[in-house]
């Protein structure tokens, strides 16, 4: 074999290398190709139009060989395909984007109204203890027997029409009685205090001097007894009775436990005794000191006595 | 029919590979398919639309086609018979869009292999068209003819029986590093010969295309 009959093949350094590539080449056109050879390989053939051209080559060759082609097509059709291919992909990925920002814009509104949001919420977690004004009974109703609701919508729906409903209240016992007549009517799931939202005594009030009868409340509908045209807001409306006994558990943002009972991370770590803990130990072991000598330790002293020495 | 298979499964291999490259997001994957399958594709095209610049535009059509619906390829058939069919439906949706009748019997992929079953399709082929068609076919034939012996048995072994590096090896009694020198050194050969006839007809189509 002489260089004239094979002129691909070439006698120094860089047709060395390109010689070893159509080597590879021929083996990815067989399959016997390793795997990662095969992929940097794919790599140059994306850039080595003389490489592609010879893999287009013998491709037709070996076609003409089984009698699958007996004719050539011009070689330019592979290069308008492959532009029409990047143009489309190129729209493509200019819709995707578009698609994308669009989204992100709309994202960017969702999110900071949802800060904002969040935001006042925080603002008005202190304002959630108990207002001074409210009449004692109202609130050791509430605090007593209050029942935990397990079916958050209607509440919600609940108060958000609580004031119409309240206009149309007919005569009836003051509030005190209604709120003693609440625990008859209501579930009996232990309660728990509760901090109460500023709008809310002003449905108490409204409640405690608005004459409601003092019959318990008769049962109200399920969600799924109302007419079928009724919405989801449209939620039964419960008797004033329930009302003075639910602004408690209605408010959804109000905390298992009241902020100042959970100093973390003793509430989430129960097996730390305290000691371990940022905070002024509530007499429930000494602190630990790691640097301060080790004193000869003084009798325990009533458990009472040192609650009245913590500070809190 | 166990050496027809296998030649098959390797190609069927790599075209999967590649069709799994362009779902991924590799479109220089697909340029690697249309590379291989154009003239089989411009071919097929050709014995529904006579005219040879429509088969052109018909095949690129064909393409952009398959590379739009490739996503929907789940490598259950052959690429090949994938691509055919398109190629087909388009060739028919452009002869119905042109007011011309499309046939009404099709050309299958095992069909379209053997060129001669597309003989009806091809009276309206002019005698020079047909005269280049054999040019090729018997271009490729004589450089394979010429070949030195181990090289023609080894590239006729892979390329047309399909056997694999090992087979050929074993068949050959040499080892596999052999045969693989062997097939690549007669590809060399035969391109070596073709080539200008190749980029010669392709210059005067694109001079005579209108």
């Amino acid at each position: 074999m002489t260089q004239q009959q094979y002129p691909n093949r070439g006698a120094g350094g860089a047709d060395r290398i390109e010689t070893h590539y159509r080597q590879q080449l021929s083996a990815l056109v067989d399959g016997e190709l390793a795997p990662d050879e095969a992929r940097f390989l794919l790599r140059r053939l994306q850039h080595d139009q003389e490489l592609a051209g010879c893999y287009e080559r013998w491709q037709l060759w070996g076609q003409v060989m089984r009698g699958e082609v007996r004719e050539a097509v011009a070689t330019d059709l592979g290069r308008r395909v492959a532009e029409a291919v990047r143009a489309e992909a190129e729209t493509a990925a200019a819709a995707a984007a578009g698609r994308r920002r669009s989204w992100m814009r709309w994202g960017g509104g969702a999110a900071l109204a949802a800060s904002v949001a969040v935001v006042a919420l925080l603002a008005g977690r202190p304002e959630l203890a108990p207002q001074p004004g409210v009449p004692a009974a109202s609130v050791a109703g509430r605090a007593d027997t209050a029942p935990e609701p397990r079916d958050a919508a209607a509440p919600v729906a609940v108060q958000a029409h609580a004031e119409p409903q309240l206009a149309a209240v007919p005569p009836g016992p003051p509030a005190d009685a209604v709120a003693d007549a609440a625990p008859a009517v209501a579930a009996p799931a232990p309660a728990r205090p509760r901090p109460v939202r500023r709008a809310q005594p002003r449905v108490e009030q409204a409640v405690a001097t608005a004459p409601v009868p003092a019959a318990p409340a008769p049962a109200q509908p399920g969600p799924e007894e109302l007419p079928a045209g009724t919405g989801p807001v449209l939620l039964p409306v419960e008797p004033a009775a329930a009302l003075a006994a639910q602004p408690a558990e209605q408010d959804p943002f109000a905390s298992e436990v009241p902020p100042h009972a959970r100093p973390w991370p003793r509430s989430t770590l129960p097996q730390a005794g305290g000691a371990y803990t940022a905070s002024f130990g509530e007499g429930r072991g000494s602190p630990f000191y790691p640097f301060e000598p080790r004193l000869p330790q003084e009798p325990a002293a009533e458990p009472s006595a040192l609650q009245a020495e913590s500070p809190r | 029919m166990a050496e027809g298979t296998q030649q098959k499964d390797s190609n069927q291999d790599l075209d999967l590979g590649l069709v799994r490259r362009v779902q991924a997001g590799d479109s220089a994957a697909f340029d690697l398919l249309v590379r291989k399958y154009q003239h089989r594709i411009v071919g097929l095209i050709g014995r529904y639309i006579p005219d040879w610049s429509e088969c052109q535009d018909v095949a690129q059509e064909t393409f952009l086609r398959a590379y739009r619906a490739i996503g929907s390829f789940r490598g259950e058939a052959q690429f090949y018979t994938w691509l055919h069919r398109i190629a087909v439906n388009t060739a028919k949706n452009h002869l119905v869009a042109h007011n011309r009748r499309p046939p009404t019997d099709d050309i299958d992929a095992a069909e379209a292999a053997q060129y001669e079953a597309g003989s009806r399709l091809r009276d309206t082929d002019t005698p020079e068209r047909e005269a280049m068609r054999g040019e090729l076919e018997r271009a490729v034939m004589a450089a394979v003819e010429r070949l030195p012996e181990e090289l023609r048995v080894a590239i006729t072994l892979r390329e047309v029986e399909g056997l694999s590096y090992e087979e050929i090896a074993q068949r050959m009694g040499c080892p596999i590093g052999t045969v693989r020198s062997r097939i690549f050194r007669a590809r060399e050969a035969i391109d070596a010969e073709l080539r200008p006839l190749v980029e010669v007809r392709s210059a005067t189509r694109e001079r005579n295309r209108p």
